[in-house]
């Protein structure tokens, strides 16, 4: 292995009689609430985000359960029309809110937020991120941001849908500019992880790792972030901008004042579009992370994969006027965007593609996070194509605002962002509590989320193509077989995901203790204790190359993997240069 | 503007927590990557604004405060005093950038200053343009088949002064924004905190006031074009 002299930054020996972890580093109420410790704030975004999850699933399980029946199950009138107006009202604030939380507060903070934060500086070798004060503010800003969008639910629920489209989010006689405002913050918060991420990797790489010898869940963080600094000042403003026009009647949205609300939905899309690469780039960093590990073979293509991140990122610039084709866009316009739509595919194909070449003849171990990796490739692929669809002008005409593209983006969030998260939770919880989950049950979840996913989707890929709007609280009965079906499949993943709380929260406390490396990675995060100590590290890791498994065997006195001594001849010390 | 020194700490062994307190050029690229993200706010929003100019069928125009010719002058001037402050500490001439960061404060707080008697101006021009709507009969254009020409001249009136308003209100506050940790910075200079070698609070100060002096030139260039 090249072994080059690892960070300078110096350590202190930690010399105690009990092993001190960075859970145990201080155990007041108060040394969680101000700390800088990026581990610390990493679980604590993990815990928030999560609650943030379990909320929005529980409104997706009302949205479901109303659309048992065609005139609505929960929210349905008493005969006339005006009462269903009202019962309805209730619903389109069901689907709203299901939407902000599932989209604000959770897909977009959840793997940055947790995962980057935790994960982040320990594949680096460093101590921390650059900034420890802005990573703890930004998380403050996440969390305030989410109570306001709590207290405008208790007001007044928002029910314009989580696109706020203008002239409707202007009328709506419901908390509106709380609940903008409450974004607006998590906004903030967003755009600072962004910086501090960036600046964390531009500047605390160790010696020796140069840019293409980061490990590829670095490059989809670098790439997230590249988004979140500079398409998030265009959501503030718009939002700013909204907010103004329902407190003072500027009159740009409004066209009973002059205004244009196409003009809203351009600025909403030019940092929506954007913020659905937030959502999957780090999820295929840590999709790319795991693969290999699980494969015991090292990754195929690194630099197509850590390029192709940079250009999703980069095109994902360009493609927001495909959300709105039929909103009254010129035709040469559609044609564009369009294409440019295609364009971005290919880059996620690479990715698809180099993965899959990762697998080929490799020992693949099917341990939990790598089968939530299979079904991330499966439920993507889906997803992705589903979007190319819907990326062809004609048939966006008559797919708009159907179920086809609610099927299409659950399976692109759901089955990519959420699931890449879960293999990632999955994948580092060993190194976050320093527990194991129970294996068996733990695949089994895995198997029966699957199932739940697909069995909630696909229907509505079909239904949507058949002609089913979107957003409505009731339906023709031609469709009750399918809703029926999404609704069952909805079902299955609540158990599944209670399923999975109950062995998760199981493990913290019964579950076996962890070795350093239980999957045998060989990025630096593995190089520590599970769960690492306050300052990360004990002895200064080596930088090597992250997917060189070749001197990792298991250890079963451990029950995790080693280092051994390589042959002599490849042990002779190579000068690093980067 | 880098690679020219490193910035150090003057105890760089110190250690807070375990951890290092200064990662050498962290701040400078955080900064930058702090602009770039504003920048993106005031250029879409600019854009913005401009497409929904185009989409008047008949601008009608209003004269800009001729207060925004002194306001600029001073925001260009205090450019160059932090410039100058810049430049003295890089040469450990303390005392020159005392004077430079104080000059650069005053000249921002009295931006700030002027800015407000615009907008007392402009506020003016809003208040007859609302008169002249009350006047209109009847009142509420109708929602279907378009606004009336008098009430659609008065909005538009009315949208360029709430864009004049919402560019100038959104520079002050990223100005104020400017101000506050200046004033931090003026003070750590005062203590003598800042050498040669060691001086990032005054380069962040600089970096973001040449950013804040960029975004009103464009802002008056559209106001100018606009109006």
């Amino acid at each position: 292995m090249t072994t080059i002299t690892g960070n300078t930054m110096g350590h202190t020996p930690a010399v105690a009689a009990k092993p001190d972890n960075y859970l145990t580093h201080g155990k007041t109420i108060g040394s969680w609430l101000f700390t800088l410790d990026h581990k610390r704030i990493g679980i604590m975004y993990l815990i928030t985000a999560l609650l943030a999850f379990f909320i929005g699933g529980m409104l997706a399980e009302v949205i479901r359960t109303q659309l048992l029946v065609p005139q609505g199950l929960i929210f349905h009138g008493t005969g006339s029309v005006a009462s269903s107006y009202a019962a309805y009202r209730y619903y389109n604030q069901v689907f709203t809110l299901h939407g902000i939380i599932m989209v604000f507060l959770v897909l977009i903070p959840i793997i940055p937020g947790a995962l980057g934060n935790f994960a982040m500086p320990l594949m680096l070798g460093a101590k921390d991120v650059a900034f420890p004060k802005l990573n703890l503010i930004s998380y403050y800003l996440y969390l305030v941001g989410a109570i306001l969008a709590i207290v405008s639910t208790v007001l007044g629920a928002v029910d314009t849908g989580w696109t706020f489209y203008t002239p409707f989010s202007i009328q709506t006689e419901s908390y509106v500019v709380v609940m903008v405002l409450g974004i607006f913050l998590v906004g903030f918060s967003s755009i600072f992880t962004g910086i501090n991420f960036m600046v964390t990797i531009h500047k605390l790489r160790p010696p020796g790792m140069s840019w293409f010898r980061m490990p590829l869940f670095l490059w989809a963080i670098y790439s997230t972030s590249l988004i979140q600094v500079a398409a998030t000042p265009v959501v503030g403003i718009t939002f700013v901008l909204l907010m103004m026009e329902r407190v003072m009647g500027i009159g740009i949205f409004n066209p009973a004042l002059g205004g244009n609300p196409v003009l809203f939905q351009e600025f909403f899309w030019f940092y929506s579009h954007p913020a659905v690469y937030i959502m999957i780039l780090p999820a295929m960093g840590i999709v790319s992370e795991i693969i290999p590990t699980f494969s015991r073979k090292h990754i195929f293509g690194y630099e197509f994969i850590a390029l192709s991140s940079l250009a999703i990122a980069l095109i994902g610039f360009l493609v927001w006027g495909h959300h709105i084709f039929v909103n009254g866009q010129s035709a040469e316009l559609d044609a564009v965007f369009s294409f440019l739509t295609f364009i971005v595919a290919v880059p996620s194909a690479i990715k698809v593609w180099n993965w899959l070449a990762t697998m080929y003849k490799g020992a693949i171990v099917l341990k939990t996070p790598m089968l939530y990796v299979l079904s991330f490739i499966v439920l993507f692929t889906i997803g992705g194509l589903t979007g190319v669809v819907l990326g062809a002008l004609s048939e966006d005409v008559v797919l708009h605002d159907t179920y086809f593209v609610v099927g299409h983006f659950h399976y692109v969030m759901m089955g990519g962002t959420l699931i890449g998260f879960i293999a990632g939770m999955h994948y580092w919880w060993p190194k976050m509590f320093g527990r194991m989950y129970n294996e068996r049950i733990a695949q089994w979840t895995c198997v029966v989320l699957f199932i739940g996913i697909n069995l909630t989707f696909f229907p509505q890929l079909v239904v949507g193509a058949e002609g089913m709007p979107r957003r409505y609280a009731s339906y023709l009965p031609v469709y009750q077989p399918y809703m029926i079906a999404s609704t069952i499949g909805a079902y299955i993943q609540l158990v599944a995901f209670l399923s999975m709380a109950g062995y998760l929260m199981h493990s913290l406390f019964y579950g076996k203790k962890a070795p350093m490396n239980p999957w045998g990675g060989g990025s630096l995060e593995w190089e520590t204790a599970s769960p690492p100590p306050h300052d990360n590290f004990e002895t200064t890791p080596s930088v090597g190359d992250p997917y060189d498994y070749s001197d990792l065997v298991f250890d079963p006195a451990v029950n995790g993997y080693v280092h051994i001594e390589k042959p002599v001849e490849s042990l002779a010390p190579v000068t690093a240069t980067h | 503007m880098s690679g020219e020194y490193q910035p150090e700490p003057p105890d760089a062994s110190k250690r807070y927590g375990g951890k290092p307190l200064h990662v050498p050029g962290a701040g400078t690229l955080g900064i930058s990557l702090l602009v770039v993200s504003l920048s993106v706010l005031f250029v879409s929003s600019l854009i913005g604004y401009i497409c929904y100019w185009f989409s008047f069928p008949r601008p009608v125009t209003i004269r800009l405060p001729w207060g925004l010719w002194l306001s600029t002058a001073v925001l260009l001037i205090s450019s160059f005093t932090i410039h100058w402050a810049w430049s003295a500490i890089r040469h450990d001439q303390q005392g020159m950038c005392r004077k430079a960061l104080l000059a650069t404060l005053i000249l921002g707080l009295t931006f700030l200053g002027l800015q407000i008697w615009n907008w007392t101006e402009i506020y003016g021009v809003l208040q007859s343009a609302d008169r002249a709507l009350s006047a209109l009969n009847p009142q509420y254009p109708s929602p279907i088949g378009g606004m009336r020409t008098a009430h659609a001249l008065v909005y538009e009136k009315k949208a360029l002064l709430a864009a004049f308003f919402f560019f100038t209100v959104l520079h002050a506050l990223h100005v104020l924004g400017g101000v506050i940790p200046l004033s931090v910075v003026n003070v750590k200079a005062r203590q003598g905190i800042y050498s040669r070698n060691y001086h990032p609070g005054v380069r962040y100060c600089l970096i973001y006031w040449h950013f804040l002096d960029a975004a009103w030139i464009l802002i008056l260039i559209t106001l100018l074009i606009t109006f």
